[in-house]
Formats: C-alpha cells, structure tokens, sequence
C-alpha cells in the first residue's frame, strides 16, 4: 500500500487549516479509509482538542524522533472510527524540535500502512511549514475570501510550487457567507479562485456549527445535518477522486426565502 | 463496658496490596462490634510502611478504635509499627483490657509523622521559560509539616491537661482528637471508606493503555516515564518545593522530590516530581507523581481535571465524559487525592474538615 501524503496549509492563522485536517481526516475515515493525521504545530496543537483525544496522548511526534518510543505506540486511535489515527505534537517544545528530514521519513514509514496521511500545517512560513511540506506529495491550500488571507495562500502557493514533491495543489475556500456575496460585501468564490488561478477542491460555508463542535472535540462530519459537515464529505471524496458537483450554499433560511429562490431560479431558467 | 474489653483481630494475612488491606480494614470496622475497641491487625508477611501504617491507623481510628497490636513477619513493617508506638508480635487478649484506653491517650500525639529533614541536596530543575524560575522558592521541609506539627503539639498539650483533669475515662472518647488528626498527611484515607463501601470515589480515571493504540508488550519494552523498581526514598524524606504562580501551556515543572504549586495548572503544561504533588488551585494538565518508581506518590488538588494522571507507572487519562477542552474555573471546590488502588488510578474526596 501505497498512501498519499496531503498537507493542509494557508500561511495566515486562523483560517480553519485545523478544522479542516480534522474534518477531512474524519471524512475520509468514515468512507472506509485509513487515515493518520499529523499534527506538525509543535508547541501550539489544537488537532487533539479537535478531535478530542487530548486525553489520550502519551507519546507525541517529538518522542518518536527522539526514539523514546516507536511510532506505532504514539498513534493515538480515534474514539469513534478505528480506521482513524492521530499524531499529536508536543505542547512543551518548539518547532525546532523535529526537521524535515524526519518528517519525511515517518511520512515514509506511515505511507505502508494508511490510504492517506493528513499533515496540519503551522501558520506561518518559517521552520513549521518546511518540516510539514517536506514529504507531502499533495496539498490543499485553505483560505477564507479576505484580501489577507489571499494574499498568504498566493505566498504558500509559489513555495508550493518550487518544491518538486508536491505534484499537485488544490484550494479550499472557507468561512464563504453567501449572504455577504450577495450583498457585495464579500469576495465571490469565483474572485478567489480568478485571483489565485488554482483548482478548487471545495467551499466551505460560514457554520456557527463549528465552534460548537470544536468545544465538543467532535469533528463537524459527524453531524448529518450540518451544511458545512457536507462540504468537508464532498472535500474528501474528491480527494479520492470522485467528481463531486459543488454543494449549492446558498441555503434558504426560512419559507420567504425559499419561495423567493424557486421563482428566481424559475426566472433563470426561463431566460436561458 | 464489654464492648470495650478485648481486641478485635482483623486477620489480613491474605491481602496482597495496601489497597485491599484498607478496604479489608473498613470491611471489618463496620462490623458494629468494631468501633471503640482496641484492634489488633494480622499483617503477616505484608510490607508497610510508616506512612501506610499511620494511614490504617487513622482509618481505624476514625471509628474510634485503636489500633494496639500488629502481628507481622516482616522486618520493615515491624520498625515502622514500632516507631509509631504500636506493639508488634502477639499480645494476650486480657492484658489489653484496662490499658487500651490508656494507650490511646499516649498513643495520640505518637501519629505525629516524623518529619526527618533532609540535607539539602541540589534542586534539580527543569522549567521553561527562563524566567518561571525567578519565583520558584525553595524549602527544605515539608510545607504541611510545621502547621501539622503545631496542631499536634497542641493536641499533646490538650489531651494531657484533660488526662491530668481526670476527663477521659473509658466511656467518653476523644472524638475531637480524632477528627483532627484528619489534617495529617496520610490521613485523608479513611474518609473515602467511612460509610462502608459507600466510597466517595468519584471517577476511576482509566488505564490509557486500554484506549491507546499501544500494545501492552509495546508498553513494557519501552517505559520511558518511569521504570518500574521502587523508588528508595520514600516520600517523607524528599524535599519540596513551592510554586506560586500559575502554570500555563507549554510550561513544564520537574523536580526531584515534592512539589507544591498554589494556582492552576492549565491544560499542556505537565507537572513531574519524584514524590507527591499538590495543587492548590485547578488541576487541568497532566501530572505525574512518584516519577521514580514510587507507587505511594499522591497527586491532591483542590479541582482535579487532569488530562492525565501518572503515578509511577500507572497510566490513567480523563474519562470522555468530562472531556472539556477549556479549564472550568469555578468558585465550588472539591479537593480530591489520587492514588494507585490495584494497579488503577482512583480518586477519592478528601476529608472536608
């Protein structure tokens, strides 16, 4: 078995690389895959707390590189999905900690045994992202529509682009309020995509959802019902290579709403 | 009164572990007979330690009981009974009779623990940042043990002006004496089990190696957190150390001997000491007491919500349900004590008073 090694990046913090790791890495999981995700944000990790095995960490990537213990000891196995495991990253250390050599060889190692090894990428281009990028053979690069964060992921995409590994790129479009669209007060998705002139792999809507879920230390695919815990499964079974039509996110809110949306799309029709 | 009159033989000769002996203990101590009697404790070959002797000896004591005779073979139990004033190998029956109330009075101020200072070795540290350092203070004796002592010395004084007024006799028991010995060390252990088997256990933290991926084999090859052989100083002698600051992600404290934070511990931070640790404040990260290999290591905090606890090489993780990521600070408190009972982590409500 051969698994792939996606990193999930974006260069500006807080634009949902974490939740996004833990929701595509649950995703796939649930599709039947084995999945391990790496936690490369040493000294700052959030994808325990996320998924909620905070609790179960023993050994961490800073152990395994120090030889302390082997790597199947520190793969920490999710609650719900056995095909799911987790490498966490240590809290008392600093990025310095592990290099990209090493990286690469537990990405090595880890390809044997799992479909898909998810790497969560620090914010930030420094030691971070080089350890996390160097053995991935694929990305997804996360933004939010805001001139910042588009301006980061274009950065992240050059040092993308000049590392030979990485075969292939794909964007992911996140926090999207179809509503501020409309209103002109938000970039279109279609105006991200343009500016970075990347393939999309997904759109993720603005879900109040996810904070409560982020408490909860349970990733938001598991809610059925959740529109965002949709975009991430449509995420994932891209990735595995399906042709998965965008999810519409433009969910009407009430029975106004949704009336006003069937005659304007009546009307749409018409005219074509 | 006839209650009075001869010992109560608990035959413990069967028990492996101090856990089980405790419980057997406060099995046999509800039995109504039981209380306010002298007890007499067939140890056989079971290694206890002054500590552990002081601890069954307060449990027995909060059933107003004494414990007068203990029936041991093995050496290191002896002296520790013997240093505590507990008479050691076979008594008849009828000696007791008239001097059990007696020695309860002499016997009282004797469950001072002794506090042996020890010389002042270098303190090994291992903080970061830098600068937590600055307000670390050190101190060589126990930070309990001055006010314990005062209070026993207080209770000797107490109980020899009310011995000389004639005041105690066999009818009227010192329960004062007896509650306040709950301020020792040790003595927390008795209130878990006072209402019979009601413990007031609130979780028994997990083993992690059920949950983790790791293999039990894998487990034993490599214990890097602490090896597995008894760790020779015991907990009273160590040194410790007080923190007073609050210790947040990322910070780690290690010291060799007893360590005594007062503030919270929040969740990333670790905590590792050679001997006990105590928190005076919330307990949300994870801790490792008795790193050496010292299974009698306790962990108290006045909010326990660790992520992990880790007593020599015990292992156990906080149980899903109370899986918060954030700490919970709040005003009601429940000071609770972790130790190793049969190979579990369990923790147990310490005393109110």
């Amino acid at each position: 078995m051969t698994g792939s090694v996606i990193v999930i990046t974006s260069g500006k913090g807080g634009v949902g690389k974490t939740t996004t790791s833990a929701n595509i890495g649950t995703a796939l999981a649930k599709g039947g895959n084995k999945v391990v995700l790496i936690d490369t944000d040493i000294g700052l990790r959030n994808l325990d707390l996320l998924l909620g095995l905070e609790n179960r960490i023993v050994y961490t990537i800073v152990d395994v590189v120090e030889e302390r213990c082997k790597l199947k000891q520190a793969l920490v196995k999710d609650k719900k999905n056995p095909n799911l495991c987790l490498l966490a990253a240590a809290q008392t250390r600093d990025k310095s900690a592990v290099n990209a050599d090493q990286l690469k060889e537990i990405c090595e190692t880890l390809k044997k045994d799992f479909d898909y090894i998810l790497v969560d990428c620090p914010a930030g281009i420094e030691q971070g992202f080089q350890n996390a990028v160097a053995g991935a053979n694929e990305a997804i690069v996360v933004t939010t529509p805001e001139m910042s964060a588009i301006r980061d992921a274009d950065r992240i995409i050059g040092l993308l682009e000049s590392k030979e590994d990485v075969k292939r790129y794909r964007l992911l479009v996140n926090r999207v309020r179809p509503n501020l669209i409309k209103s002109n007060d938000m970039m279109s998705v279609d105006d991200v995509v343009e500016i970075l002139s990347a393939e999309l792999i997904g759109i993720i809507p603005e879900d109040t959802g996810v904070i409560t879920s982020t408490n909860k230390g349970e990733p938001i695919v598991n809610d059925e019902k959740s529109l965002a815990g949709q975009a991430y499964l449509n995420v994932a079974r891209r990735i595995k290579g399906e042709d998965v039509p965008f999810l519409d996110i433009d969910q009407p809110k009430n029975i106004i709403e949704k009336i006003k949306k069937f005659f304007s799309n009546a009307k749409k029709a018409k005219a074509e | 009164m006839e209650e009075n009159i001869g010992l109560f033989v608990i035959d413990l000769s069967e028990c492996d572990n101090t856990g089980e002996i405790i419980n057997n203990v406060s099995l046999a101590l509800e039995i109504p007979n039981a209380s306010g009697r002298g007890i007499s404790l067939k140890l056989k070959d079971n290694v206890l330690n002054q500590s552990q002797i002081l601890s069954i000896k307060s449990l027995i004591e909060s059933y107003n009981s004494q414990l007068v005779n203990v029936e041991t073979t093995s050496l290191i139990t002896q002296n520790a009974c013997e240093s505590m004033g507990i008479r050691v190998k076979q008594t008849k029956v009828q000696k007791i009779q008239e001097q059990a109330p007696a020695l309860q009075i002499e016997n009282e101020p004797e469950t001072k623990p002794e506090k042996t200072m020890p010389e002042q070795k270098g303190i090994e540290l291992m903080i970061e940042p830098e600068n937590v350092q600055k307000n670390i203070q050190q101190e060589t004796p126990k930070p309990a043990a001055p006010r314990v002592e005062n209070k026993f010395d207080e209770l000797k004084n107490e109980i020899r002006n009310e011995a000389a007024k004639g005041k105690f006799n066999k009818n009227t028991e010192p329960v004062e004496t007896v509650n306040e010995t709950s301020s020792a060390p040790a003595a927390p252990q008795h209130e878990e089990i006072e209402d019979g088997l009601k413990r007031q256990v609130i979780t028994v933290y997990k083993k992690a190696s059920d949950v983790n991926l790791q293999d039990e084999e894998d487990l034993e090859e490599v214990d890097f957190y602490a090896p597995p052989t008894d760790d020779p100083v015991t907990i009273d002698d160590k040194q410790t150390i007080y923190v007073n600051q609050t210790l947040r992600s990322g910070q780690t404290l290690e010291f060799d001997g007893n360590i005594v934070i007062i503030g919270d511990c929040h969740p990333g931070s670790e905590i590792k000491a050679s001997g006990d640790i105590t928190v005076w404040g919330v307990l949300g990260s994870i801790a490792h007491a008795g790193s050496k290999g010292n299974r009698n290591a306790k962990i108290r905090a006045l909010k326990m919500n660790a992520v992990q606890l880790r007593i020599a090489n015990c292992y156990s993780r906080r149980p899903d349900s109370g899986n918060i990521p954030y700490i919970v600070k709040s005003a009601i408190f429940t000071p609770e004590e972790a130790r190793i009972v049969d190979d579990n982590i369990v923790l147990f409500k310490m005393a109110n008073q």
